[in-house]
């Protein structure tokens, strides 16, 4: 299993050829009493075809944001104020509604959060696998049937199961009928939003095992969004820090793993236990992020940054690249350059 | 089907209980029936008549469980005694002479008010904030909260005697020979859309309001926008997705009025002067008819519990989950 796991050997290069999904400047603000803030600001990430990109961040940095943004599941007070979504070269932002619902599933298909409550409790599996089916592909019932029983074989569910109503399986089965339904109509993009948050470790490895296998037999692109660090540095091939609703980081995720650039991303990295491996220390990130009331100036990570300087207080970094394949936006950034004066991880 | 005969046990216990209330309750009362005809007819009564009354009530000298087990048996004979104000007819006659139209008018105005209602309450939610969802529940609870008299009241006046397009009263016209014909149908209807409608315009806001409450809480659900990122269409979410979990509360309170039914319409039928249990039981009340009002509670509890029992059997087909725990 834990070759599975390993992360793609083919870092960063899957991107150059022509994306499947390409975000442009996404902007997403959420009006409040309060205010407007911007939960996304200005994000940009091209994801190529077959690569599994991870999204990783605190809670309330804007992932799950971005996530609902590229399915168009957004709702009010959220909005898209600026930007551009292109699946497979096709604006999503700009489809019909009818469009849009030919368009969600056959070609992006997303894992929620939590698998408990994103099951209907009163239809079998088989009803919620079928009229993905049946209203897609215009199929008879039968074959719907069949091949709802083909998904959950390829997530080693047996097929007695499609009877079986979601209160009735566990909660890693739950999921893994959730993944299956997701890959109904084979799409070349799927969306995982914490998918394994609230399962226990050794499922979660399990499911994380699956979909990588399934992942590399069906060839779909995967944007992987977590707080789990660790996680995601062993499935996906690249990923992205993000930080008070920017990317503060993007690069290959061994290198990411071995070389983090960005104050933010060695923070993140020392908050989470490696799953395998010597035991290390685990260091906590002081304070909490930028709230939605204000973004303090310069580098919205100043406050919490240990190696914050007095110009980042006023200026504020955009993401560049700082290495081939490596984007970051820290104004210490090019004196990490040399490996001896980086900091110990 | 272990859940079912499970209820089903729970409403046999429930009704054995009402029956020993209902068997125990009137002899905590002072007096007895017989002392009070005997009044009623100004003390002209000889020794033998009230001693053969006295017999015909079941007052008899028996020990308290003698007369609880003959009381018992004449129940599931359908023996429910003697009617006073309407002396000699049986209550059990009373009652299945009423019940009918009291079902009529009861079934058909909660089932109207509950099938317009939730689904109003369904596009009102799917719809938040436009039109339907606007106008309507605030013109429903308007229109619900006048005093009832007074809506049937002004109902009568408006389409029974300004606009003469409904009968003024009763269930079908004065010398139709009750029979199966198109003709008589018609007259029933005919005689059926005030009352019934009159019921529904002051129910149907309280069904509408408490659909749309609880289809906004489950459009909240994640499994709706599940079911809206799989790209299947608006019709089936709302169906399908949201108000097939939003109903089940109203199910609930759908079954509980179903028993209710029973008990009549009071108002209606004294506004339309309607035929039904509702105007019995007042009489039997004013008229300390004792075994008629036991009779009519007696109708109405079996009636509660066995709609309660025919919604747990919905239930059971609509909720997987309770089939289980």
């Amino acid at each position: 299993m834990s070759t599975i796991l390993q992360g793609g050997s083919d870092l960063g290069t899957r991107a150059s050829s022509k994306p499947v999904l390409s975000i442009k400047n996404l902007r997403v603000s959420y009006t409040t009493g309060a205010g407007t803030v911007n939960a996304v600001d200005g994000v940009s990430l091209d994801i190529g075809a077959g690569e599994i990109f991870g999204l990783a961040g605190e809670s309330g940095c804007g992932k799950s944001t971005i996530a609902n943004a590229v399915m168009r599941l957004l709702q009010s007070p959220a909005k898209i104020t600026d930007g551009t979504i292109e699946l497979n070269q096709r604006n999503v932002l700009t489809l019909s509604d009818e469009e849009l619902r030919r368009t969600r599933w056959r070609e992006m298909s997303m894992v929620f959060q939590s698998a408990m409550n994103a099951m209907n409790p009163v239809m079998t599996i088989g009803e919620q696998m079928m009229d993905v089916f049946t209203t897609h592909e215009k199929m008879p019932k039968k074959e719907a049937r069949e091949r709802a029983a083909h998904l959950l074989t390829l997530v080693d569910i047996t097929p007695d199961r499609l009877k079986a109503y979601p209160h009735q399986l566990s909660g890693g089965m739950r999921q893994r009928v959730v993944i299956a339904i997701a890959l109904a109509l084979n799409p070349s993009l799927l969306i995982m939003d914490e998918p394994t948050t609230a399962l226990d470790v050794v499922v979660q490895r399990d499911i994380m095992a699956q979909i990588k296998e399934l992942q590399q037999s069906l060839g779909f692109s995967v944007l992987f969004i977590t707080h789990d660090i660790s996680l995601m540095v062993e499935l996906s091939h690249r990923m992205a820090v993000m930080y008070a609703g920017r990317l503060v980081e993007v690069a290959p995720s061994n290198v990411l793993l071995d070389d983090p650039l960005h104050p933010y991303t060695t923070a993140l990295m020392n908050a989470f236990p490696p799953l395998s491996g010597p035991r290390t220390e685990l260091l906590g990130l002081p304070d909490a992020p930028p709230t939605s009331a204000g973004r303090p100036s310069g580098c919205s990570f100043h406050p919490r940054c240990p190696m914050a300087m007095d110009a980042c207080k006023i200026q504020d970094p955009v993401l560049r690249p700082v290495a081939e394949h490596h984007d970051a936006a820290c104004l210490l950034v090019p004196e990490f350059v040399i490996p001896s004066e980086r900091p110990a991880k | 089907m272990r859940f079912l005969l499970r209820r089903l046990g729970f409403y046999l216990i429930a009704f054995w209980a009402c029956i020993t209330l209902n068997f125990f309750l009137p002899r905590l009362m002072p007096g007895d029936p017989v002392s009070r005809m005997f009044a009623q007819v100004q003390n002209q009564m000889r020794p033998d008549q009230i001693a053969a009354l006295r017999q015909l009530f079941g007052l008899t000298n028996k020990p308290l469980w003698q007369q609880y087990l003959d009381y018992i048996g004449n129940i599931f004979r359908g023996d429910m005694g003697i009617s006073l104000s309407r002396f000699p007819t049986p209550v059990s006659s009373v009652i299945s002479s009423e019940i009918g139209w009291t079902l009529l008018l009861g079934a058909t105005s909660l089932i109207i008010a509950v099938v317009l209602g939730n689904l109003l309450g369904i596009l009102a939610a799917w719809r938040r904030g436009k039109f339907l969802d606007s106008v309507f529940p605030p013109l429903l609870v308007f229109v619900g909260s006048f005093p009832y008299f007074w809506l049937a009241m002004a109902a009568l006046y408006l389409f029974g005697i300004v606009l003469g397009w409904f009968p003024l009263n009763h269930a079908f016209t004065d010398g139709v020979e009750p029979s199966f014909s198109f003709s008589y149908v018609a007259d029933v209807a005919n005689h059926l859309v005030l009352p019934a409608l009159t019921i529904v315009l002051v129910s149907i806001g309280g069904w509408m309001l408490g659909m749309r409450n609880t289809m906004i809480a489950t459009t909240a659900e994640d499994y709706i926008t599940m079911a809206r990122a799989k790209g299947l269409r608006s019709g089936r979410i709302m169906f399908h997705y949201a108000a097939r979990n939003a109903m089940l509360p109203s199910i609930t309170s759908f079954g509980m009025s179903l028993g209710f039914v029973v008990g009549g319409a009071l108002l209606t039928e004294t506004v339309f002067a309607y035929p039904g249990i509702g105007y019995q039981l007042l009489n039997s009340v004013q008229g300390l008819d004792y075994p008629l009002t036991q009779g009519i509670f007696l109708t109405i509890t079996t009636a509660v519990l066995a709609a309660n029992f025919l919604v747990d059997i919905i239930y059971v087909r609509l909720d997987p989950r309770v089939r289980v725990s």
